[in-house]
């Protein structure tokens, strides 16, 4: 293990950690915007698209994350459609997300109880205003535990974008290894990288989780 | 004249070596689980286990197979932990290995889940009908754990299989890596544009087949075993 050569690389592993950074925002971001449409179309049973969603959902979560991206990357040009690596790797993570998402906030959404619809209809509330003030926040908070492995899930699952040609932290350190031979160095600093985002995140998201608890009434 | 879309597909091998790919996706995804879920259950145990310096180990193990990104642990697996101990591990069974450490720590989190949920006073009305320890998990607490366990099992299989797809990364000949070879193939001779998008499309729809029936299927025991 050479220490300076360790130095030397930081400010690469740092830029490669923000790339990831940045594709995993977008990809959660994108999930829980794409979760929540299907997962409200899914319980009220919006005719049609209830079953175009499911088609979705299925599809979705039975199928790698690998070949989605291949499919968008090499496949759609061939249709006329051109995106470079890392738009194809945020539209292929919210696409594979927002159906995990859309599973964990769909049973959140059963989880409340009618009883909670019939007073927010006796209160005189709008079905606009029973949605976002009742229903979403209390299935929220029963969907959070799996929210946030979710979005911990797609974090992870950023790591084969280099199959695309963006170079993400698993790119840097391959080509770090077959340019230089220097595998223990980039190695150590790749396996660091994860952590450094990985850690943080994860205990954050247990902090939320846990303040977050009050508001399922104990279920 | 060239051939057809279909007719390429099906000549020189192309789906002969699909199925073959897929083959190996379905021995390694298998393989894998079966270990998992005989490891996963003793450490399931272990999770749950009364002493808290135990548990403390396993929750450890835990978090650690987690957090790190499975193709990264793949990688370390492949190019540093055979190399540095001397191990010349194929990539094949590198893939089973890690996958199994995952497993393990997945579907044990599974078991510690469904034992702890089993109601106190199982474990005591079988105490006052003088039940041994053994007995009382062979008899009354496996049974009805078995019946929780069962749904995350089956999906632990899918995982796998789409997991699997990751061992491209250190060069298995799964159905992933065999897809991209016809596609280069077909790239060099110019023969069919349209390669990339029927390739992969078709190596989507085979994972989906041998994954969707599996996932209808624990979709269907947790309906019928509903606790």
């Amino acid at each position: 293990m050479n220490w300076h050569i360790v130095a030397d690389y930081v400010p690469q592993y740092g830029r490669a950690v923000l790339v990831v950074l940045r594709l995993a925002a977008i990809a959660i971001a994108g999930s829980l915007a794409v979760g929540i449409a299907a997962a409200l179309v899914r319980h009220h049973r919006v005719p049609g698209a209830a079953r175009l969603v499911a088609v979705y959902v299925e599809v979705s979560r039975n199928t790698p994350s690998m070949v989605q991206l291949y499919f968008l990357y090499f496949g759609l040009p061939l249709v006329g459609v051109k995106a470079d690596g890392f738009t194809c790797a945020a539209v292929g993570l919210v696409f594979l997300g927002g159906s995990y998402m859309a599973e964990a906030l769909r049973s959140g959404l059963e989880a409340v109880r009618k009883g909670q619809l019939d007073a927010a209809a006796s209160l005189g509330l709008s079905p606009r205003q029973t949605l976002l003030r009742v229903t979403l926040p209390q299935a929220f908070a029963v969907a959070l535990p799996a929210l946030t492995a979710n979005a911990i899930f797609l974090v992870k699952e950023t790591s084969i974008v280099s199959v695309i040609a963006v170079v993400d932290l698993m790119a840097l350190t391959q080509n770090l290894v077959s340019m230089f031979y220097t595998s223990n160095e980039a190695y150590l600093l790749l396996v660091a990288s994860y952590l450094v985002i990985l850690l943080p995140l994860s205990v954050a998201l247990r902090l939320l989780e846990r303040r977050v608890r009050h508001a399922s009434f104990g279920s | 004249m060239p051939l057809s879309v279909p007719e390429w597909l099906v000549s020189a091998g192309n789906a002969r070596q699909l199925a073959e790919g897929l083959g190996l996706t379905a021995l390694i995804a298998l393989v894998s689980a079966a270990a998992s879920m005989l490891l996963g259950t003793a450490f399931g145990f272990v999770l749950a286990a009364r002493h808290p310096a135990v548990r403390a180990v396993g929750r450890i193990y835990l978090e650690a197979v987690r957090i790190v990104p499975l193709v990264v642990l793949l990688y370390l697996a492949y190019y540093v932990a055979s190399a540095e101990l001397g191990l010349n591990a194929s990539n094949v069974t590198t893939s089973i290995v890690v996958f199994t450490v995952w497993g393990t720590g997945e579907f044990g989190d599974v078991v510690r889940g469904a034992v702890t949920s089993i109601p106190r006073h199982q474990y005591e009305s079988a105490q006052a009908l003088g039940l041994s320890t053994t007995s009382t998990y062979l008899r009354v607490i496996v049974p009805q754990s078995v019946r929780r366990v069962a749904p995350a099992a089956i999906n632990l299989v899918t995982r796998m299989i789409k997991t699997t797809s990751l061992c491209a990364f250190i060069s298995v000949a799964e159905v992933m890596t065999v897809g991209r070879q016809i596609v280069s193939v077909a790239n060099q001779s110019f023969q069919h544009p349209q390669a990339p998008f029927v390739v992969y499309a078709v190596v989507m729809v085979l994972y989906f087949l041998l994954c969707w029936p599996i996932s209808r299927g624990a979709q269907r025991l947790e309906r019928v075993w509903a606790t």
